[in-house]
């Protein structure tokens, strides 16, 4: 669950209006990571942003272009494209709760 | 600090945290492949056991996979490639490719080889000496500047039976539909002059011609039954031959003059060409004039008029060839192998020109077949002509078996007599009764077993003529009672089938029942006198010479 913040004017919007994410799941077709990488966001996606959000699964052999544009220097990457800021996380995703802190659906702890 | 500035330290900070989990996943191996940028361009590395899943496809799936050299050596091969082949891989990995393909098509591999990307069909060779039919799609692989061929064999046994399948059914379609127009044609004739007919208003001259139409299509449909009933016998295993040496030549004469009436009409001459000397073929009589007239009726019909047709014989060591000459329309080189198909025509569809079924060619290929002899279509091409060569087992010469002399006992022999007639369809059991009233005699006509019971107990008449197929109690049955009967007279009575079962199981069990001759309907009437004339006495009683012929003699069915 995320921790209620309500100082954060974003948070307020985001719970009028809540925020689509558009995500992008690089990986190398069906190499063990990559498999593992696509369920692993599936699951934490369908968790935490049911509902909102789109994930575009990419295999680099075939999209070398777009995986320039993202600066892509290794697969699994997982970027998070909206909402902003950029975010980029890179492994098989089996930490959850890396990738949520990535995703910022989690404050970072200090 | 202001607020902006921290914002961009709290990014800045961020930042450096997401490249140093970047290097921590790829020193921890959580990475599958790296991306470098190179002078070329980007470049996949992929790491170890990454490509593991695309080896378990190559390994697994169900075509077979190969990897070839430049010059067509095999690099690798997937176990279903070396399952297709029928040796392991080790005995195929090193070995020319070419090597597996089957002779006839190995040319056409090596200009493969410098293509970008292929595919083709070809046979491959088994160890086991039979080939298979494969397609083969092949593209270019150009790693670090090697180049070579990957390629990926489906096997097309499969989807060749299937096809073959899929055209089996579309002939069966066209057949039907050829059936259906081959049996309403003759039908609309007589249909047609038999409601002129009733309505009585036809000068004598024409009533005759009406009749003549109707009898010469019903006979017309009678051999299209026929000759379905035939393939179905053949095609099921239950036709049986009855092989007899026979003089060839009466065998060409009679065939011939079968046909001379039609040739006649149509303005086509018959040519015989008589063997040097006389010899015996070893054949079923009445199937064998069944193969002759088939062929002979077949050149007729697609002859002109001013054409001829021939049949000639000749002695070939142990064997006899008999060949059918036509002069015309000939046969197409494309259609020349389906001849003898079952159901296949050259002109099928809504603009035939010739009618017919497309069955007796391939009844004669069957029959011939069943004789342990040979046909062979020939023709030069389309307006060309054709001719057909039988080759058939040639027969020692033997003193011919005296002949049953048939008890041509004459029509008059059955004036007065009186005949029991067991048939349920009543307008079947009217034209039978007319037919014998006509001869003179007197008709005792009952539907059921159990009125012809009845009927016996009062009058012992002098033959039988029974259906099978009855309710309640059917003909079998019928007559095992009566052969069981306690008067004499009734167990004796001579009895013929007239009967629509005319398989020659259906035959055997009529005369096993007690039935002294099994006649398949359609019946000619004359067949039915004659029939009744044999099994008859002078006295009435059953004759021992009938009682033996009806164990010998074959039925015209």
């Amino acid at each position: 669950m995320i921790p209620p913040r309500p100082k954060s004017p974003t948070r307020r919007t985001r719970r009028t209006a809540p925020q689509k994410y558009l995500l992008r799941l690089y990986v190398t077709g069906t190499t063990p990571k990559s498999i593992r990488a696509i369920e692993n966001v599936r699951r934490i996606c369908e968790e935490h942003l049911h509902g909102r959000y789109t994930l575009e699964v990419i295999d680099i052999y075939t999209h070398l272009p777009l995986a320039r544009g993202d600066q892509i220097v290794a697969a699994p990457t997982l970027i998070k494209r909206l909402p902003a800021p950029l975010r980029q996380l890179i492994g098989d995703m089996s930490d959850e709760q890396k990738v949520l802190v990535g995703l910022d659906l989690k404050p970072r702890r200090r | 600090m202001t607020r902006r500035a921290s914002s961009t330290v709290r990014s800045l900070r961020r930042r450096l945290q997401e490249a140093n989990d970047t290097i921590a996943a790829i020193r921890e191996g959580h990475v599958d492949a790296l991306v470098m940028r190179t002078p070329e361009g980007e470049q996949i590395y992929t790491l170890r056991t990454a490509d593991q899943p695309y080896r378990l496809m190559v390994e697994q799936m169900r075509e077979g996979a190969l990897t070839l050299s430049a010059d067509g050596t095999v690099l690798y091969c997937n176990p279903r490639f070396a399952e297709m082949i029928g040796q392991p891989a080790v005995g195929i990995v090193g070995q020319a490719f070419a090597s597996f393909v089957a002779a006839d098509d190995r040319g056409h591999i090596q200009p493969l080889l410098s293509a970008e990307i292929f595919r083709h069909e070809c046979r491959l060779l088994t160890v086991h000496g039979t080939s298979i039919p494969t397609q083969l799609s092949g593209a270019e692989l150009v790693i670090d500047d090697a180049r070579t061929m990957a390629v990926v064999v489906s096997d097309l046994t499969q989807e060749r039976s299937e096809r073959a399948l899929r055209e089996s059914n579309r002939l069966k379609d066209e057949f039907l539909a050829t059936l259906s127009h081959e049996l309403r044609t003759p039908l609309n004739v007589i249909i047609g002059w038999t409601h002129i007919l009733l309505a009585d208003h036809l000068p004598p001259a024409m009533r005759r011609r009406a009749l003549e139409l109707v009898d010469k299509n019903a006979q017309a449909q009678a051999q299209i039954v026929a000759d379905l009933v035939d393939m179905s016998r053949i095609t099921t295993g239950k036709l049986s031959l009855d092989l007899t040496p026979l003089p060839l030549m009466p065998a060409l004469q009679t065939a011939l003059d079968s046909i001379r009436l039609t040739a006649d009409a149509k303005g086509v001459s018959l040519v015989l060409t008589p063997p040097a000397e006389e010899a015996f073929v070893l054949a079923d009589a009445t199937r064998l004039q069944q193969v002759l007239g088939n062929l002979l009726s077949n050149a007729v019909k697609f002859t002109d008029g001013g054409g001829q047709v021939g049949i000639s014989a000749q002695l070939d060591g142990d064997h006899i060839k008999i060949e059918v000459t036509d002069s015309g329309i000939g046969i197409d080189p494309e259609f020349l192998p389906h001849v003898f198909d079952r159901f296949r025509q050259a002109d099928s569809g809504m603009t035939r020109v010739h009618g017919g079924l497309g069955l007796g060619l391939a009844v004669v290929h069957e029959l011939i077949r069943l004789h342990r002899g040979t046909v062979q279509a020939r023709s030069a091409g389309i307006g060309r002509g054709a001719s057909f060569v039988i080759r058939l087992p040639r027969a020692e010469h033997v003193s011919p078996e005296p002949a049953i002399a048939p008890l041509r006992a004459n029509n008059s022999s059955l004036d007065g007599k009186s005949i029991l007639l067991l048939e349920d369809h009543e307008d079947t059991r009217e034209l039978t009764a007319q037919i014998l009233q006509q001869v003179g005699v007197s008709v005792l006509p009952c539907a059921s077993a159990a009125e012809a019971f009845a009927l016996l107990q009062d009058r012992v008449p002098s033959a039988i003529v029974a259906d099978i197929g009855l309710p309640d109690e059917d003909g079998i049955s019928f007559i095992k009672r009566l052969r069981q009967h306690a008067s004499a007279d009734l167990r004796d009575l001579p009895a013929i089938a007239v009967t629509a079962y005319t398989s020659s199981a259906d035959r055997q069990q009529a005369l096993t029942a007690g039935f002294h001759r099994h006649l398949a309907k359609p019946v000619d009437p004359a067949d039915l006198i004659d029939a009744l004339c044999e099994v008859i006495d002078g006295d009435g009683r059953l004759s021992r010479r009938a009682r033996r012929g009806s164990q010998r003699r074959k039925n015209a069915s």
